[in-house]
């Protein structure tokens, strides 16, 4: 059986080793804490494409002795490549020597080393000692500077001592690292040792290739809430008139309530599609992606632009039009089709936040229906459709060391959404999309959904 | 103030140990800026605080403390209540055992006389053998004591609770995170810490208790015994299937009863040769025969005995204990890290530990405002310990003037010398004691078992009352500083708790920045 690629990632206590390991992982499952000796056992994650384990990553307690332990290795020089054994079983049963032993442990059962380290300090005898050891140990091996701070004084003195102990440097921010830079890092490792190239090639192919498939179904599901959220609607039957008001206000806060469960449901799915499972994702106050649906906030940061809205509301209504011109048997030549892309304009250039109107009707066996939803405004469907899309870029770009930090979104009174971008071409995929939800056209929904999924497929994925 | 009179202020009671350690505890938590805003509040007099007198300035800073700070007497009060509450259960519990032992030792139906051997063997005897032995104790010389305490069965034990501790912690490190460890790790050094600066006034404490208890127990015997005699008929006699003559017995008597033969002689204190004779029961022949006078006669020798043997020792105990719990407290040393802390709290416009350039404090010093209590500072000479790589990336000379200006010494009174490969100890082990010792640690390096390994191996070789400092680096800012005293936070909260773990009272973290 081919062995895989393993990694033993090694360093100084509280250096962020438990960090870059959730992150290449992609596991949030590390216990990840700031207080310094948070792991005393090796443990190995695995990074799945799937269900295939691709890489093994070893998190490894901090060293403990890092002099004493350097002074064993030049004392015990007769040893040779053995010394890593011997000195593991020589300390083996020392507590003092417990973390030592453990985070070498991996290196003699042949993992790689990922030296960490914070360059954002001056170097101490300490990491000159443990640089040496893991020279000595003349295992493949690559430091990485995960950078605790911007201070940058010391990176270059780090530089040139990682030149003399390490075959390959990587600057790795294990807080902010993208899904690129994870991919960056992991293609860097296959140049510490030419053994493990093909194996790493496939592997980051794999998780390419796993990538591709978590935004397909990214796509999938913003098109299958989205088509959700345009259906949505409550109804409730009355008897008489005077309880109307009330029922309306009841219905509109059930409306609400419908459209947030729906995004929720939504935003439990990405965070599955994307692994990103034991930790909340805690989107800070100021978010975008944190206000309601309703918001002020909201639309004015997310949805069309009042060029777009035009000429979406154009498209839409045009339809509407065409619609009613093929009802005349086409004797109108196209003069409905005009006056409806008219009308369509001018109303998407209505503020539509409240457009959940309340539709009463009269019943003809007696009584009232009341009905809220769906949403009549043009804007609607694109910021519904930026918010979904907002979540999946965000949680996809999830590194999943960050358990304990904030993210905050740019705060912009302008267009932060994805379908402000949008040329007419793309508009129109998704006007289409919209039209076909409204229409209830099961043909024509399928065609523009998957149009519309091949556009966020290619969005998500660029 | 006169001899007596300064004695007394200095005279530390257990009231104000307790509360110094609750207002210390309390202090623990707050930031140094508050702690001195709070100090100054207190205004202290001035000329205690340039009498230099730690053990003075300490007991004036406490009543202050308390008096602006209700909370902490009520602490305070509350340790000493439960401790007066755990003496007075113990006392109670050793009347009621008292009286319930004796009560059934003196249970007496009519057909046999109550057994005087057993009685006394049980009260009087075996209470008269423990106080020898701890008189013994008290009069063996110290490496006696400690060979007897530290012996194979001490041994034995410890490495039986060693392996169950060294298990558990194993056990519990697959529970517990980081955090919890280190909280646990703190809590036990903390208990560490108390156990070496009041080790020896608990130790007294509980001493003293003990000896109110037995006390108790003894009352309670002895009021038994009396209830018995005053408001019931009972008979007394011996017995024995040695071969043992009356007088061998009389002889006996007449031994146990020296303490109290002057005062009350033969036939009174203790019972004569006849009455002897007379109380001795032989089953085959009953104890029709015997004088219901020579029955009688033992009760008085039995009182006497549980009062001399039982009641008097443990009275003279009880009151050692408490001679020694002053004598402790009266020893206890306020050089020790939370007391120098508190003395640099008091200094005067001294200088800072954190965010303050040191200059500003020297400034002040050199001119006279502060100087306050230096002593540990500025008797001696201060060496200072760095690794020789820590040397080569900082100017050293630059260390030694900054450490200069922030101890307010003379700059040729710091000596700095590099050691390698982390061998502290080594390096200071030809130094004399006179030094103040200082290790200096760069601060962004979390603090390891090697280190940890380094000072105690210092320690160890150190006298364990010699203040040790740790001298933290801070990373130099961009402005072309040399040498930065300031830590930031998150580095020198590892420092602080690395410390609080190792649990030595000396040993002091000289800029915690906290």
């Amino acid at each position: 059986m081919k062995s895989l690629p393993r990694f033993a990632i090694i360093g100084h206590p509280n250096e962020g080793k438990s960090s870059i390991v959730a992150t290449l992982s992609l596991n949030d499952g590390v216990a990840i804490s700031a207080t310094p000796g948070e792991t005393i056992q090796q443990q190995r994650f695995d990074l799945k494409a799937g269900e295939q384990t691709i890489i093994e990553f070893v998190d490894t307690p901090g060293f403990q002795n890092p002099q004493a332990t350097l002074q064993w290795f030049r004392e015990n020089e007769e040893a040779g490549d053995g010394r890593v054994k011997r000195f593991i079983e020589t300390h083996g049963d020392d507590p003092d020597f417990h973390h030592d032993c453990e985070l070498l442990r991996p290196v003699l059962e042949g993992a790689g080393i990922l030296y960490v380290v914070d360059a954002s300090r001056p170097m101490t005898a300490v990491d000159t000692a443990e640089m040496e050891i893991l020279r000595l140990t003349a295992r493949p091996r690559m430091a990485i500077i995960n950078p605790k701070s911007n201070e940058s004084r010391f990176l270059q003195s780090w530089k040139t001592t990682f030149r003399q102990h390490f075959n390959s440097v990587r600057t790795f921010n294990a807080q902010t690292a993208r899904y690129l830079d994870r991919i960056e890092l992991l293609e860097a490792l296959k140049s510490i040792d030419q053994d493990w190239e093909p194996a790493l090639s496939e592997a980051v192919e794999l998780v390419r290739m796993d990538r591709q498939r978590s935004t397909e179904r990214a796509a999938e599901a913003i098109v299958e809430h989205l088509e959700q959220s345009l259906r949505c609607s409550c109804s409730s039957f009355l008897e008489h008139e005077s309880g109307v008001e009330l029922e309306k206000r009841k219905l509109e806060s059930e409306y609400r309530a419908k459209l947030a469960k729906i995004e929720k449901r939504f935003r439990e799915q990405i965070r599955d599609v994307y692994s990103v499972r034991k930790v909340a994702v805690e989107l800070p106050e100021n978010s975008v992606l944190a206000e309601d649906l309703f918001s002020e906030r909201a639309w004015q940061a997310l949805g069309l632009t009042q060029k777009q809205l035009a000429i979406a509301g154009a498209l839409l209504g045009a339809g509407i039009g065409v619609g009613a011109d093929l009802a005349a048997g086409g004797i109108t030549f196209g003069v409905f089709a005009s006056i409806g892309a008219a009308i369509g304009a001018g109303s998407a250039l209505w503020k539509g936040k409240d457009l959940a109107r309340a539709k009463i009707s009269q019943l003809p066996l007696g009584g009232l229906k009341v009905t809220v939803g769906p949403n009549v405004s043009e804007q609607f469907p694109f910021v519904q459709l930026d918010r979904y899309f907002l979540y999946v870029e965000f949680v996809s770009n999830w590194a999943h060391a960050r358990q304990e930090a904030e993210v905050h979104l740019v705060e912009s009174n302008e267009k932060a959404g994805l379908s402000s971008t949008w040329e007419q071409g793309d508009l129109k995929v998704a006007t289409r999309f919209v039209k076909a939800v409204k229409s209830r056209n099961a043909e024509e929904l399928e065609s523009s959904g998957r149009a519309l999924r091949q556009l966020l497929v290619g969005v998500l994925g660029a | 103030m006169s001899g007596k009179g300064k004695r007394n202020a200095t005279r530390w009671s257990l009231d104000q140990l307790v509360g110094y350690e609750c207002a210390l505890a309390k202090d623990e938590s707050e930031d140094w800026q508050s702690l001195k805003a709070q100090d100054a509040e207190t205004h202290l007099e001035e000329g205690l605080l340039l009498s230099g007198d730690r053990r003075a300035i300490a007991a004036g800073w406490l009543k202050l403390r308390l008096e602006a700070s209700p909370e902490i007497k009520l602490a305070s009060d509350s340790v000493m209540q439960s401790l007066k509450a755990a003496g007075q259960l113990l006392g109670a519990g050793g009347l009621l055992l008292g009286l319930a032992s004796a009560t059934a030792a003196l249970a007496y139906t009519g057909e046999a006389p109550i057994n005087v051997s057993a009685f006394f063997s049980l009260f009087v005897l075996l209470q008269a053998v423990l106080a020898v032995v701890l008189l013994l104790v008290f009069a063996a010389p110290r490496s006696w004591r400690e060979r007897l305490a530290f012996g194979p069965l001490f041994r034995a034990t410890r490495w039986i609770l060693e392996s169950i501790f060294s298990k558990l912690q194993a056990l519990s490190a697959r529970f517990l995170s980081g955090q919890q460890r280190q909280d646990a790790a703190e809590w036990a050094g903390a208990a560490r810490r108390s156990l070496a600066l009041h080790g020896s006034v608990a130790k007294w404490l509980a001493f003293t208790k003990i000896q109110a208890a037995a006390l108790c127990f003894n009352f309670g015997v002895l009021a038994a015994l009396l209830v018995s005699v005053v408001f019931s008929d009972r008979a007394f006699g011996w017995q024995t299937t040695l071969e043992t003559e009356s007088e061998s017995v009389g002889q006996l008597v007449e031994v146990v009863s020296l303490p109290w033969a002057w005062a009350y002689g033969e036939g009174e204190g203790y019972p004569s040769l006849q009455q002897i004779e007379g109380s001795r029961i032989v089953l085959k022949e009953g104890t029709r025969g015997l004088e219901s006078v020579d029955l009688a006669a033992w009760w008085r020798f039995l009182a006497l005995g549980v009062l001399s043997y039982g009641v008097l020792p443990r009275l003279i105990f009880y009151f050692l204990g408490k001679w020694q719990i002053r004598a402790s407290l009266a020893r206890y040393d306020f050089g020790n890290a939370s007391a120098e802390r508190l003395m640099q709290r008091l200094r005067p416009e001294g200088p800072r530990f954190d965010a303050e350039r040191v200059e500003q404090g020297a400034e002040q010093i050199a001119s006279g405002v502060g100087g306050v209590d230096l002593q540990a500072t500025t008797r001696q000479r201060v060496l200072c310990l760095c690794s020789r790589e820590l040397g080569e990336s900082f100017d050293l000379e630059a260390l030694r003037t900054r450490l200069a200006q922030r101890w307010g010494v003379r700059q040729e009174s710091v000596e700095v010398k590099t050691y390698e490969n982390g061998r502290i100890a080594a390096a200071a082990a030809d130094l004399s004691e006179e030094r103040q010792f200082v290790i200096v640690f760069e601060s962004w390096m979390p603090p390891i078992r090697e280190i940890e390994r380094q000072v105690r191996e210092l320690r160890a070789q150190m006298d364990e009352r010699n203040l040790l400092k740790i001298v933290l680096l801070g990373i130099p800012d961009s402005a072309g500083e040399a040498i930065s005293l300031r830590p930031e936070k998150q580095y020198a909260e590892a420092w602080h708790s690395f410390v609080q773990r190792l649990g030595d009272p000396y040993l002091i973290l000289d800029n915690p920045a906290l």
